[in-house]
């Protein structure tokens, strides 16, 4: 069974449980389908408006820059951005065919890939989408051609060694210096090069015409019509679409509400028409739940966000890996996620990984096959009593015979969740003669989690596509996101393996042997997903969940109104 | 009157320095400003966070900054915002989307405070009186953000048995279009109400129990005994005799209070979603935008301050009594 559906059809029973008088509502109105890819399927009608709820205004218009990189920009964006390929709600990768005829990797060595882009593609403005697009872009992300252009990650583009089009333009061919598995993830956003060009050298227009204008071009299935600062953004059909289907609005609004708890009382009022609040709780389920009587669906998923509790394993106690064993082993995984996400998200699944997600190649539980999350406290205390640990008068002494020092956990702010789960964990280890000191506040990540001072930390990775890839920016041991000193030489000859893999099924195969290792370590700990929650009115077509980081935008040209 | 307001003027420039340098140091010891940037997933290659770093000075000492911001600030200048605001240019904007709500809850406030206060000190214990006594404390207690909250409730109930939409949750009408003028009306107050409602409930609250009681003190002096003994109607010594002497402590109390009700208006303005000053304060925050933060301290604290200067002024204006020559 797909896990998402499991997921979904499990929230059901929840919220019969838990929410009794919503819950015959919530029967009629949270949507399954056959499939997360095809749930929610028809045939528009022409014509009409949909408002979209986002969460924050807009500063900042290149998605693919470090300061426009976020959720916000992608849904605005995602209609207006043509993308080589894009990641469905299933999380697998699928070439986008109103852009190209074919990708195709046609040699392994050294890896080469030729993209034919459709002869009808074109940019609003008319002007052909050619292999102009993609070697701009391309110069913009890999960090030869403008180290000054403030991209927020080359993604893979760096591997590329030469990028070149045939007369036509429409042949492009990337040859690259190394083989990359994630070669489907790269040029997710194609920028206008000939209007790029009108607006100074590649930094310049890249870091000002592309970031700060609000776009005038497209192509996608829309464009923008007009943008209120800080309220709206609102889209109508590009008139030079090339694509098959759409679109089929009139008019496609996003109106940003910042304040997550208000974007539902809009739904309610009529004032939006979908919401895709962030981190859903159990009040707002609730709500939604209640909202049938208006028309009101929603569909809730596993997103590609996983809760973890990582362990500082650089310095403080838990440099000692006998220690970090036996925090892992008192850890009651299953009475931490009863407590934290089943009281509204009934058997939501357990993550066993921390290199894949529960739906993706490649996932085994591999937590509960060291026994960590069992909350076995006597097997714990074994772990430290054979380590020369002693529990005396309540506290653990160290191999040294001194007290261990009270644990730093941290956690970020606004996650229900996290904090409950810091106050479970400190019970937890309790028994072992483990107290926690628990830090929050604000700057928490800044304080805590990036400056190391902290023996344990809760928060979340996002997960990717490529497990390689993502591993690879948290278990390198100069990896951006190695916040829990993971040095393991083993570990780092098998991603580069699983990186330069000539498949995702192959990388996958190779990357489980360094999930082991990871695992082995015990410097991270999955705990669980976080939920997406996609409420709507049900008139709304096509409009589907996409819990990884695209979101629902990922099909605007599909959304239409039923006739 | 004047060299009192010339002195004044002058104290408010070493206090505002004073308050700008507190301010300062305060803001740049409160966080990363670069934090949210470092913990994106992935972060953003070293040298993007440094090209960052340089943009926001944070490669200069502190004293330094700080005296760059400050000089900024005589050229209209507020400093780099990591978001590419221009924050001169947005503190204007917002301060105008503010002021909008400000005073029409300021306006709305007082009026019915002066209303309750009229009907308070005249009918003294009678039913009316305890039924205003009992809302205005009520509204006094009441939690501006729990208020907005309920008035949202109340205000999608109302459009249901309307069967349209007269009231707005949230946005402060930027974006919204009305065909008609009579559209635009409906549009103007479904957007206004709410967001107006919630933010002067509570200063109408505080100033009606003031006024209640400067009015009942003017009610029982000795001069408006004179004017009923000259036999002027109730009405004329009311309004012309009691009300005019009690305005002067209420006012002064409106003046003062400027500074709550500007604090009430970030909650306002998160839970209705206007894109006003206290939204901006919310977001600066949120990301770590020092000099938005910054700029907006000081324009908050001007206002502070010329709110009290109004209140001094209108003390005078009000009580012949009071002069300020020494």
């Amino acid at each position: 069974m797909n896990i998402r559906l499991h997921g979904l059809t499990t929230i059901l029973s929840a919220l019969v449980v838990f929410t009794a008088p919503a819950a015959v509502l919530a029967q009629d109105n949270l949507v399954t389908g056959e499939s997360i890819t095809t749930v929610n399927p028809g045939t528009p009608g022409k014509g009409g408006e949909v408002t979209f709820t986002v969460t924050r205004d807009i500063t900042n218009w290149n998605v693919t820059s470090a300061l426009g990189n976020n959720a916000v920009v992608r849904t605005v964006t995602l209609p207006i951005v043509p993308s080589a390929f894009m990641v469905q709600p299933d999380f697998t990768l699928k070439m986008n065919t109103d852009l190209l005829e074919s990708a195709e990797l046609t040699s392994t060595d050294p890896q080469t890939v030729v993209y034919r882009i459709r002869e009808d593609a074109v940019w609003s403005d008319g002007v052909p989408i050619t292999g102009d697009d993609f070697i701009y872009f391309w110069k913009t992300q890999n960090r030869r051609d403008c180290p000054e252009c403030l991209i927020n990650a080359s993604d893979g583009h760096d591997f590329i060694e030469t990028l070149e089009q045939d007369e036509t333009g429409k042949v492009v061919t990337a040859t690259f210096s190394e083989p990359f598995v994630g070669w489907q993830g790269l040029f997710m956003f194609l920028y206008p090069a000939h209007l790029a060009e009108k607006h100074g050298d590649i930094a310049e227009s890249y870091n000002n015409f592309l970031s700060n204008e609000v776009p005038a071009w497209s192509g996608g299935p829309y464009m923008v019509e007009s943008f209120d600062p800080g309220q709206l953004v609102t889209l109508v059909p590009n008139p030079k679409w090339y694509g098959e289907k759409g679109p089929y609005l009139d008019k496609l609004k996003f109106r940003i509400i910042t304040d997550s708890t208000q974007q539902l009382t809009a739904l309610e009022n009529g004032e939006v028409d979908v919401i895709y609040p962030q981190g859903a709780t159990q009040d707002m389920v609730e709500q939604a739940a209640r909202l049938d009587y208006l028309g009101i669906d929603f569909q809730m998923n596993p997103s590609a966000n996983w809760y973890f509790m990582g362990l500082n394993s650089k310095a403080g106690p838990m440099s000692d890996i006998a220690l970090r064993k036996a925090v892992l082993t008192a850890i009651d995984a299953g009475d931490l996620k009863a407590k934290t996400a089943d009281p509204y998200l009934r058997n939501w699944p357990h993550m066993g990984s921390v290199m894949f997600l529960p739906n993706q190649a490649g996932y085994a539980d591999r937590r509960g096959a060291r026994g960590y999350g069992t909350g076995d406290v006597e097997k714990a205390k074994g772990i430290l009593s054979e380590a020369g640990y002693k529990l005396s008068g309540g506290s653990l002494l160290d191999p040294s015979g001194k007290p261990v020092s009270t644990l730093r956990l941290g956690f970020p702010p606004g996650y229900p969740a996290a904090n409950d789960m810091a106050r479970l964990i400190t019970g937890y280890i309790a028994p072992l003669g483990l107290k926690t000191d628990l830090l929050t506040g604000p700057n928490a990540t800044a304080d805590y989690l990036l400056s190391g001072n902290f023996d344990l930390y809760l928060s979340y990775f996002s997960q990717q596509v490529f497990p390689a890839v993502k591993a690879g920016q948290i278990f390198l041991r100069d990896a951006g996101q190695n916040y829990f000193g993971f040095n393991d030489p083993k570990i780092e000859e098998i991603i580069g393996k699983a990186a330069a893999a000539s498949s995702i099924e192959e990388s996958a195969a190779i990357l489980s042997e360094a999930d082991e290792l990871a695992m082995d370590y015990a410097a991270l700990f999955p705990i669980y997903q976080l939920p997406t929650a996609l409420i709507y009115k049900e008139a709304i077509l096509n409009l589907r969940d996409n819990p990884n980081q695209l979101g629902p935008a990922y099909n605007t040209a599909e959304w239409g109104l039923a006739e | 009157m004047l060299a009192y307001l010339v002195r004044r003027l002058l104290v408010m420039i070493p206090m505002m320095l004073i308050a700008s340098f507190l301010m300062f140091v305060v803001i740049s010891f409160s966080g990363d400003p670069l934090a949210g940037l470092k913990t994106m997933q992935p972060p953003p290659p070293p040298e993007v966070l440094h090209a960052m770093a340089v943009k926001l000075r944070l490669d200069q000492p502190l004293l330094d900054r700080y005296w760059m911001w400050l000089s900024g600030l005589f050229v209209g200048d507020f400093g780099p915002s990591i978001h590419n605001i221009d924050i001169g240019a947005e503190l204007v904007k917002r301060l105008g989307v503010s002021l909008r709500l400000l005073a029409l809850g300021i306006v709305l406030a007082f009026l019915m405070a002066v209303a309750a206060s009229v009907i308070g000190a005249v009918l003294q214990f009678s039913w009316a009186d305890h039924i205003i006594s009992f809302v205005a404390v009520a509204m006094i207690s009441m939690p501006v953000f729990w208020l907005a909250l309920q008035l949202k409730r109340l205000a999608i109930s109302i459009n249901q048995e309307l069967g349209f939409r007269l009231l707005y949750t949230s946005g402060d009408g930027a974006g919204m279009t009305a065909s008609t003028p009579w559209d635009r009306v409906l549009l103007l107050i479904g957007v206004l109400a709410l967001p107006t409602i919630a933010l002067s409930m509570q200063a109408f609250g505080t100033w009606s129990r003031y006024g209640r009681v400067a009015l009942i003190d003017a009610l029982n002096s000795e001069y408006v005994k004179l004017a009923r003994a000259k036999g002027l109607s109730e009405t004329r010594v009311v309004l012309a005799h009691g009300l005019r002497t009690s305005l002067a402590p209420m006012l002064t109390v409106v003046a003062a209070g400027g500074a709550v009700i500007l604090g009430e208006s970030v909650v306002t303005e998160t839970v209705f979603q206007w894109r006003g000053m206290g939204d901006l304060l919310v977001t600066g925050i949120q990301n770590n935008d020092v000099y938005v933060v910054l700029g907006w301290l000081l324009v908050a604290g001007l206002i502070i301050m010329v709110f009290n200067l109004i209140a001094d002024i209108l003390y005078a204006v009000l009580d012949p009594r009071i002069r300020y020559e020494r």
